[in-house]
């Protein structure tokens, strides 16, 4: 009897994790850089979810809940954080004199619409990505990739929406610049062209934290 | 609202995570502003570049199938109830206060997601390059050191892939008593299996999953794979810089094999190593 209860317990858990698969597995790959390895993080993350499948309350958000013990289990397998925390230390210190993307205008000044987006291939986007600390990583991936929202990501990676917010203007800025320097690299830009600043985009890193700070602001 | 405050919400603009009122004051300056309405468009486009360039990296469907084969397998490997006790009956004799010492810190960290000691002993063991106290290929000889050590003949698994071999053995340590340290090379690499007193070793928060009916625990750390299971009485664990799969086939492989030690001594007579 107990086995017949088990099965079903199994049965019903397959049916919730399969459509998520594919999911968590490019999750995964990003994650991991790594196919095999994202494997095993998946397999961590489908056994460990199984066994605390009773803590999952029926009726709520499945994915954001699996995705939470993805998160947890890749931190758990790669606490390298103190070595991510120099890379990033270092990049923040770069950024101070880094161009940004898309800041100024490409060598056609007849088309100012044209920015050097249109030269980068997935594969620079994808290289960029990678280069990025774990957490930033994740954000990009569970907005742009996963479309969670602010508040599942936050729950995702056990921080505040606040942190989630600045983690992802950090992140996407990071991975402009990583691909502004590597379009100057491949000569698909010039260095010094990106001169006329928009005034937004030079703006010294101010921490996005909350939307009071966004109200605040906009007394001003 | 000026443009360089705009420019710091761009993305929660983008991402639609403005309140209503929010959004439409937003907008009121993006319709004022053409600076700052080229900077949005440049920060979707670059949005929805991250979305196509980083879409799920596209599987085959065979590849998509071995996936979730997989995942079907672990599944129906997983062991019914995560709670494990051992059966371990002596090998090495505990040292009583380091053990103790050793059940308590389990006890103050709890269970959670921390690793039991054996995962960090078994990683240390691997790569830290102690040095070897005997170097031999010929099981024999090994077990016949390891009886002179440590009073039990402690038998090296041999292992069917045809390239893991043999290099030698040392006293280790798990928890807080004497293990056997087995290495062996692979290729370029180093496998250690470490042969142990199963008693007070726990596994909890270790991954657990069936191989055969046995339940096998499992670690990740810095590019080392660990295994630990309970068989015939004895503790082991393999460690290596080695795929999952691959290390399955070890696991495999020693569970196929008859105890790691060979005769029961006399509880009394264990000698333990001076510390
Ligand atoms: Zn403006």
């Amino acid at each position: 009897m107990l086995r017949k209860k088990e099965a079903r317990k199994k049965a019903e858990f397959e049916g919730l994790v399969m459509p998520h698969l594919e999911a968590l597995y490019g999750t995964a790959v990003r994650m991991t850089r790594n196919p095999q390895e994202a494997d095993d993080l998946l397999q961590d993350t489908c056994l460990k979810a199984y066994r605390f499948i009773d803590k999952f309350q029926r009726g709520t958000n499945f994915k954001a809940w699996i995705f939470k013990i993805l998160t947890n289990v890749f931190i758990n397998r790669y606490r390298k954080l103190q070595r991510d925390r120099q890379v990033r230390g270092q990049m923040e210190r770069e950024s101070h004199h880094a161009h940004i993307l898309g800041q100024g205008p490409t060598r056609d000044a007849q088309q100012p619409e044209e920015t050097i987006l249109d030269h980068l291939m997935s594969e620079d986007i994808t290289q960029a990505l990678e280069k990025l600390p774990p957490d930033f990583r994740m954000a990009i991936i569970l907005s742009d990739v996963e479309e969670f929202s602010y508040k599942e990501i936050a729950d995702i990676m056990d921080c505040p929406v606040g942190t989630v917010m600045s983690r992802l203007y950090r992140a996407r800025r990071q991975m402009q610049r990583l691909l502004y320097h590597h379009a100057v690299d491949r000569g698909l830009i010039e260095a010094d062209e990106a001169q006329e600043e928009i005034p937004g985009a030079s703006a010294k890193s101010a921490e996005v934290t909350d939307l009071a700070t966004y109200r605040n602001q906009k007394k001003r | 609202m000026q443009c360089q405050d705009m420019e710091k919400f761009i993305h929660v603009y983008l991402d639609r995570e403005f309140a209503e009122e929010d959004r439409a004051d937003y907008e009121r300056h993006l319709a004022e502003c053409e600076q700052c309405r080229r900077l949005a468009r440049f920060e979707q486009r670059f949005k929805a570049q991250l979305k196509t360039s980083l879409a799920r990296p596209h599987l085959r469907l065979d590849e998509r199938e071995a996936i979730r084969a997989r995942v079907m397998q672990t599944l129906a490997e997983a062991p019914p109830l995560p709670a494990d006790h051992g059966t371990g009956r002596w090998i090495l004799r505990l040292v009583p206060a380091a053990a103790a010492a050793g059940v308590l810190m389990a006890l103050v960290l709890g269970r959670g997601d921390i690793q039991p000691a054996v995962v960090g002993q078994s990683l240390m063991a691997n790569t830290n390059n102690q040095p070897l106290e005997v170097r031999t290929k010929d099981p024999h000889a090994l077990q016949n050191w390891y009886h002179e050590k440590l009073g039990i003949a402690i038998v090296p698994p041999t292992f069917t892939d045809g390239r893991t071999s043999l290099v030698g053995g040392r006293i280790g340590q798990v928890e807080a008593k004497d293990a056997a340290h087995l290495l062996y090379s692979r290729g370029d690499k180093n496998i250690s299996v470490m042969v142990f007193h199963p008693e007070n070793v726990p596994f909890h928060g270790m991954v657990s999953r069936n191989i055969g009916s046995k339940n096998v625990y499992f670690s990740y750390s810095k590019g080392q794979n660990v295994a630990a299971f309970r068989h015939h009485g004895v503790g082991y664990s393999i460690t290596g810089a080695l795929p999952r799969h691959e290390l399955d086939a070890l696991v495999r492989d020693v569970l196929h094999q008859p105890s790691g030690i060979t005769e029961p001594p006399p509880l009394n007579a264990v000698p333990v190593k001076a510390p």
